[in-house]
Parts: C-alpha cells; sequence; structure tokens
C-alpha cells in the first residue's frame, strides 16, 4: 500500500514538473508573440526607447490605422490570399491524382517515376535554370510564377501515397465490383476516407504559399505582384522613412510599431485556419508512419 | 465655284494634316527597372504626372530589397528586356564591366540637348568607360551638402557648466566629465565607420583619398590615421564610447538615443533616422552641432558630400533605346521637370522673398513623396535649391539638414570626386572597406594594437590597395 502512493506520488512530482516544463515552453513560444502585439499598440515614444515588453504602453491604434490604410498592404495581401487559396486546392489535385496510382504496386512504370520524384526531391537545377524557364513562359512578374513551383511537394505525395497504399483493398474491391472506375473509385469512395491526411497536407500547402516569399523576391520585380511576406521582409529590412510623411499622420507612429502590425495582422489570417484544421492535424500527424 | 474652292481647300487641309498625324507617332511603352524602394512606382501620382507629361507609358519594375546586384545580372544576363535601368555606382560598374551596356554618345547627341547641356561634363566623366564612350547618365548628389556630424547635448553641458568642445582634446576632456558627473549616461554613440569626419578633422584630414605632397593617399596611409585610431581605442579604453559599438544596429541606436542617455552621437546625414526619432520624441533636450575639430595647425575642414548618387543606363537588350533618351530628355524640360519632382508652385510648393522653396504639407508628400525614384538626373543649375523643398518637410529633418551644414564654410571637396570609373578601383572597393572597417573595429575595442598599424597598411596593400592607389594617381598626375 506504502509502495503504491510513493508511486503516485512520485507521478504527481513528474506530472508537476512536466506540466511546468511544458507551459513554460508554451510560453516563450507565444511570448514574442505578445511582445509585438503590445509594441503595436504602444505610443512612439515608448517604442523607441524599448521600454515596452509584454504590456502596451501610451495606448494607441495609429500603427493599424497606418498599416491599413496602405495600398500596397491590401493589394499584397490580396496576392497572398490568392496564391494560398488556388495554390492549396491545385496542390491538393495534383498530389492526389499523382499519388493514387503510384499507391498501386500494379501500376506499370511506377517504381520509375518515384525515383524521378526523389531525384528530384535530392537534386535540384538552381535558381538560374528555373528563372530562364519562367522567363520562358512569361510568367514573370505573374501571381503563378509564385504557385507552380511549390504545386507538388515530393514529401507530401509520398505521405499520401503511403496514406492511400494503407487504405484496405477490399472498400476499393467492392466499389468496382458496384461498377466504379478508378476515378470514381478515387472521388467517392478513397478521397472521403482520406480526410485526416487531406487536410494535413492542406495546411501544409497553405502555410508554405502563405509564408512563401522566396520565389517572389527571384520573380516578381513589380509591386503590385509581390505576396504579403514579401512586403512584410522589405518592410522589416528597410528603415522607414516616417519624416516624409505629413507631421499629423506620423505623429505616434515608430517604424518598429508598424512592423509590430504588420506583423500582428498578417498572420491573423493563418492563426484563424489552425483550429479549423487541428483535429485532422493531430490524426494527421500520424499517418504514413504506421503502416496498416 | 465655291464647290471647286472648298474641294481644294479640303485637299489642302488633309495635306497639311497629313504630315502631322506622322509627327504624332505611336509612342512605345517602356520598360524601366530601378532599386528597391517601399512604394508601387506604377500607381503612384508621380508615375501619372510622367506619363501625362512626356506621352510616353512607362512599366516600372523594382529590383528587390536584398541580393539586388544579383538579381539585376541574372535578369539582364537571362535576356529579360528593360529600355532604362536606374541603378547604383556599383550596379552600374558591373553592368559595364560585363559588357552589357550600350554606348549613348551617338543616342545622346541626337536626342539628348537636355541631358547634355544641363548635366556638366565632370558629371558625365563618372560615366565614361575606359574606351572614352558614355554609358550612363549620372544623377549627382541633390546639392553639395555635409552628411555627417556629432552630436552633442547642450542641456548636458550647460548644467556641467562645460563649454563646446572644438578639438578632440577638448572632447574627450567633456566626454570624461560627462561620464563623471552621469554614470548611466553613454558619453559617444557611434556606428562602426572608418573616419568619423568631425573627429578626424582634428587629425588633419577629411577624405578617404587624401592629397598628400600631390599624391593621392588611402586615409590609412597617412601617419594622422594612426593617431586617428589610437584616439579613439582610447575612448573606448576609457569608456567613453558605448560599449556594443560592434553589435549595435540602427534598432539599438535609436532605442539608445531616445531614451535620452546619450551625451554626443555621430550622426549619419540629414536623414539619421535615430537622431529624427531623438527630436520627434518630445524628450526636453538641446542639440548641438559640433564644429569639425581644429587640427594642430588651427585648420579644419568636412567632406563636401557631392558623390554620384545613381546611374541611368540603357542595357543591349532593350527594345527602344532611342525613345528611352527622348524621355529622360524630355523628364529635364523645363516645365516638365518641375511639375514631375516638386509639383506645382502654390499647390504643392512656395517660393519665399529670398528665393528658398517650401514645401505645403501634407501635399507636398501625398503628391510628390517618392519623385526621387523617378528622377533620371536633373538639371543641374538650379535644381539644388528646389531640393531644399524635400528637405523641409518636418521640422526634424529641416533641423538637423541646417544643424550639419551650419559649416558650409568649412565643407571642402573630395579630391577624387571627379575621378572616372577605374575598373581596378571599382573591384577591389567594397572588400577593401569591409576589410578597413573590420580592422578599425577590432582596433577600438583592443583586439588589435594600433602598434601593429603598418603590417595592416601592408595586408591592405596587398589585399589590392596598392592597385587602386596606382590606378588613382595615374588618373591624379593626368588628369
Amino acid at each position: 500500500m506504502a509502495a503504491v502512493t510513493q508511486k503516485s506520488g512520485g507521478d504527481r512530482v513528474l506530472r508537476v514538473i512536466n506540466v511546468a516544463l511544458l507551459s513554460l515552453l508554451g510560453l516563450v513560444c507565444l511570448l514574442p508573440f505578445v511582445h509585438m502585439a503590445a509594441k503595436s499598440l504602444s505610443g512612439r515614444a515608448a517604442v523607441s526607447a524599448g521600454r515596452v515588453a509584454f504590456w502596451p504602453i501610451d495606448w494607441t491604434l495609429s500603427t493599424y490605422r497606418y498599416v491599413l490604410q496602405d495600398d500596397l498592404f491590401w493589394r499584397t495581401f490580396q496576392n497572398s490570399a490568392f496564391i494560398t487559396i488556388v495554390g492549396t486546392l491545385l496542390a491538393l489535385t495534383i498530389t492526389t491524382m499523382a499519388a493514387y496510382p503510384l499507391s498501386k504496386p500494379g501500376f506499370k512504370g511506377r517504381k520509375v517515376i518515384l525515383l524521378l520524384y526523389v531525384f528530384s526531391m535530392l537534386f535540384y537545377g538552381g535558381m538560374i535554370s528555373v528563372y530562364i524557364l519562367m522567363r520562358a513562359l512569361n510568367l514573370l512578374n505573374t501571381l503563378w510564377c509564385q504557385i507552380i513551383p511549390l504545386v507538388l511537394s515530393q514529401y507530401n505525395l509520398f505521405i499520401m501515397k503511403t496514406f492511400f497504399e494503407g487504405l484496405p483493398e477490399a472498400i476499393e474491391e467492392s466499389a468496382r465490383i458496384d461498377g466504379a472506375g478508378p476515378a470514381r473509385t478515387l472521388v467517392s469512395i478513397v478521397l472521403p476516407l482520406s480526410l485526416p491526411s487531406l487536410a494535413t497536407i492542406a495546411l501544409f500547402y497553405a502555410v508554405a504559399y502563405w509564408n512563401g516569399y522566396y520565389h517572389a523576391m527571384i520573380f516578381v520585380t513589380r509591386a503590385d505582384a509581390k505576396p504579403l511576406q514579401l512586403y512584410l521582409y522589405e518592410m522589416i529590412t528597410t528603415t522607414q522613412n516616417l519624416y516624409e510623411l505629413d507631421p499629423a499622420q506620423a505623429a505616434g507612429l515608430s517604424s518598429s510599431g508598424i512592423q509590430a502590425a504588420a506583423i500582428v495582422v498578417s498572420s491573423i489570417p493563418i492563426l484563424i485556419v489552425y483550429p479549423f484544421l487541428q483535429k485532422y492535424f493531430v490524426h494527421g500527424l500520424t499517418i504514413g508512419s504506421v503502416k496498416g | 465655284m465655291k464647290k471647286t474652292l472648298a474641294l481644294f481647300l479640303a485637299m489642302l487641309l488633309l495635306l497639311c494634316a497629313a504630315p502631322l498625324a506622322t509627327a504624332e507617332e505611336e509612342l512605345p511603352t517602356l520598360r524601366v527597372l530601378g532599386t528597391y524602394n517601399a512604394h508601387d512606382p506604377n500607381n503612384d501620382p508621380t508615375a501619372t504626372a510622367i506619363e501625362e507629361k512626356t506621352g510616353y507609358h512607362v512599366e516600372y519594375f523594382m529590383l528587390p530589397v536584398e541580393d539586388d546586384l544579383q538579381n539585376l545580372l541574372m535578369q539582364i544576363g537571362g535576356g529579360e528586356k528593360y529600355d532604362i535601368l536606374r541603378i547604383s555606382e556599383t550596379m552600374y560598374l558591373e553592368l559595364l564591366s560585363n559588357g552589357m551596356l550600350l554606348p549613348l554618345d551617338d543616342l545622346l547627341a541626337e536626342y539628348g540637348d537636355n541631358l547634355t547641356t544641363l548635366i556638366t561634363k565632370d558629371a558625365y566623366t563618372l560615366t565614361t568607360g575606359e574606351d572614352g564612350k558614355i554609358y550612363g547618365i549620372p544623377m549627382m548628389a541633390e546639392r553639395a551638402s555635409i552628411d555627417s556630424g556629432v552630436v552633442v547635448r547642450g542641456d548636458v553641458l550647460e548644467e556641467l557648466g562645460l563649454d563646446v568642445p572644438t578639438t578632440a582634446e577638448e572632447f574627450k576632456a567633456v566626454l570624461q566629465a560627462v561620464k563623471e558627473a552621469k554614470p548611466d549616461m553613454i558619453p559617444f554613440l557611434t556606428k562602426n565607420e572608418a573616419r568619423i569626419g568631425v573627429i578626424s578633422s582634428g587629425f588633419g584630414f577629411y577624405f578617404d583619398w587624401n592629397e598628400a605632397d600631390g599624391k593621392l593617399a588611402n586615409q590609412i596611409e597617412l601617419p594622422a590615421y594612426r593617431e586617428y585610431l589610437a584616439y579613439m581605442a582610447d575612448l573606448y579604453a576609457e569608456g567613453l564610447l558605448d560599449p556594443d559599438i560592434a553589435v549595435n544596429n540602427e534598432t539599438t541606436r535609436t532605442e539608445k538615443l531616445s531614451s535620452g542617455n546619450v551625451f554626443a552621437y555621430a550622426c549619419g546625414g540629414w536623414t539619421d533616422s535615430p537622431l529624427t526619432a531623438l527630436i520627434d520624441s518630445g524628450l526636453d533636450v538641446e542639440l548641438i552641432y559640433l564644429p569639425p575639430f581644429t587640427d594642430e595647425q588651427g585648420n579644419a575642414g568636412i567632406k563636401k558630400q557631392q558623390a554620384l548618387n545613381n546611374v541611368s543606363c540603357i542595357p543591349k537588350t532593350a527594345e527602344n533605346p532611342e525613345h528611352a533618351v527622348r524621355f529622360m530628355n524630355r523628364k529635364l524640360d523645363e516645365d516638365v521637370f518641375t511639375y514631375i519632382t516638386i509639383g506645382t508652385e502654390g499647390e504643392t510648393f512656395t517660393i519665399d522673398e529670398e528665393g528658398n522653396y517650401w514645401p505645403i504639407m501634407p501635399i507636398f508628400t501625398e503628391l510628390r513623396n517618392n519623385a526621387w525614384w523617378y528622377l533620371n538626373s536633373f538639371d543641374m543649375t538650379c535644381y539644388g535649391d528646389m531640393w531644399m523643398a524635400r528637405t523641409r518637410r518636418t521640422e526634424a529633418v529641416a533641423e538637423i539638414y541646417d544643424g550639419l551644414n551650419q559649416y558650409e564654410a568649412l565643407a571642402v571637396s573630395n579630391p577624387t570626386d571627379l575621378c572616372p570609373t577605374l575598373p581596378v578601383v571599382a573591384e577591389n572597393k567594397a572588400a577593401l572597406e569591409t576589410m578597413v572597417n573590420d580592422y578599425v573595429l577590432q582596433v577600438i575595442v583592443g583586439v588589435r594594437d594600433v602598434a601593429d598599424h603598418d603590417a595592416f597598411v601592408e595586408e591592405w596593400r596587398a589585399a589590392g590597395g596598392q592597385a587602386s592607389a596606382d590606378a588613382y594617381n595615374e588618373w591624379y598626375q593626368n588628369r
């Protein structure tokens, strides 16, 4: 009896330490965001002097007013929304359509195609050749040059393929007996069963599209075709010349305050998506790890 | 009879109209690539104004904020067709040495009357290649002005009963006094730079390349530079320089300055943003701009900034080089130029009785905030005055500009200002500058000893410094 209580006492200590450590870790992840939010809501003098930590000083919304009235912010926001939505849908379609046949052992040439995917995962032609290709395709300075390079990730393809391989063959067999062709089987039987992995991969793609700016930095030289993240990146790497604003507008603004506001605003959309996909996400993370 | 006459007149009219119609030729859309700036160049009032006045529709593109040189080379090398590139001198030199640019002499002779008369020959020497041909339209600094200085807190000086220092030794004594009386204060906040003009004046040199006995020598080759460096290292050793000198960036400098805890600050020009932030912070401080220090011979001076700002050039891949030159030329027509750079008198700017230009705010910023980005060059006879309207937009900026430029009488021209592009110099410039900056920082924080200065100079010479010095001197003797 004594041994049992002793053990559960040790358990409790372990649990307390565990909770404390994990909370601390969670806090460490959260604090930078809180710091940004506090900065974005603080007055200029406090921000410039570096006095803001985790609670705003001299509350103001002027930074948000500045960010939200910037045409370029909205323009790039729209671009990013388009790239993310269209890109994710396209990427899901293409990834599924590639992964499904590749998951069938009877598919001829399967090994060669898989090898090609793995090869291109490891070796890459380099940016210059991609640039020249994009130029030849007339895709420079469009939103498509930011969508197409990311439209198929081999890593996601393999996750999908492994998931499809794990589905019981009997289900598809029964669909075939009922007269469904491969396309019908995929759309009506396989995809509804694959929602967890689809959601996971959708999130992977969406985050990659939303956060991507590298391709835009190389392929886009027109301000109106840039994504939001590139706008943010440029904003942070250059100093805002506030002296060029009119004094009434510039009053109460500091460039780090504006940067903070822009970062907060731009991270909201992807934050909103997370809770909706989370239940699939947690489940989906384990897919591909255990083969049924 | 009437009918015949009418017919005759109608035909006459048609005949007259015909050449008119061909004169109104269709203008091509021009593609212009510029360096990065945070605005959408295709959607800006200045772009509209330029199209309205010149008749050319222009599509504008921008280089990325980082790795812009590599990106430019990839684009031009990849065959991207731009008509005009408005780029930095470094980028221009790189394209020129790769043979990617079109010589402009013939086009200028035919279509560039404004470009050749309103921009001085001296300026063109800066964009003339080794073959004697012009490869770019130079845009110089808008106005020869002083763009560095040291600011001290006048209120602290007064509180401690100290005088404004005018020599390096006096300055050091003041810093010591401040450190003693106010231990929490950072006595002197600086960037990591090879020369702070106000202080180097106290040691008798003002430029990167200085004339000594009819020859050009880099500052680090001068005996005076060793003294200057020893002085700076001494300031650091005594705790008079900000200890974070190696890691400071614009944000940390802004924070330190705006917290009111800095006594002296080395300011990097009239748009220096930490200093602007301090003035705008509303702290009750009095700022005094120190005069360039007097050296032992009683001389003082400070560099007059009049270097090349950027270059507009035409790549060999351009589809409309002739129109590109006509477009740039048209932008310099008197009526067009004023309108596209500072707008309309009475609407966006005013001229006072003394002939000073003042902006009307906020409309000036709304309409012409980014006008500088569109300039290929300017009328060098008058733009220096017009441009002042841009510096007088906020009190802080105007205050810094006037503060730095109160010593205009002491401003001296850099002997290498009018030196054309020397390939050897261009090739080594960036690496040598980094080398010197690193060395200076190491000496200041005590990692290297100024006693080994000669060894460093040898290192520097071997790394391309000697080649640069030779190239400069060859030009200097034959100029």
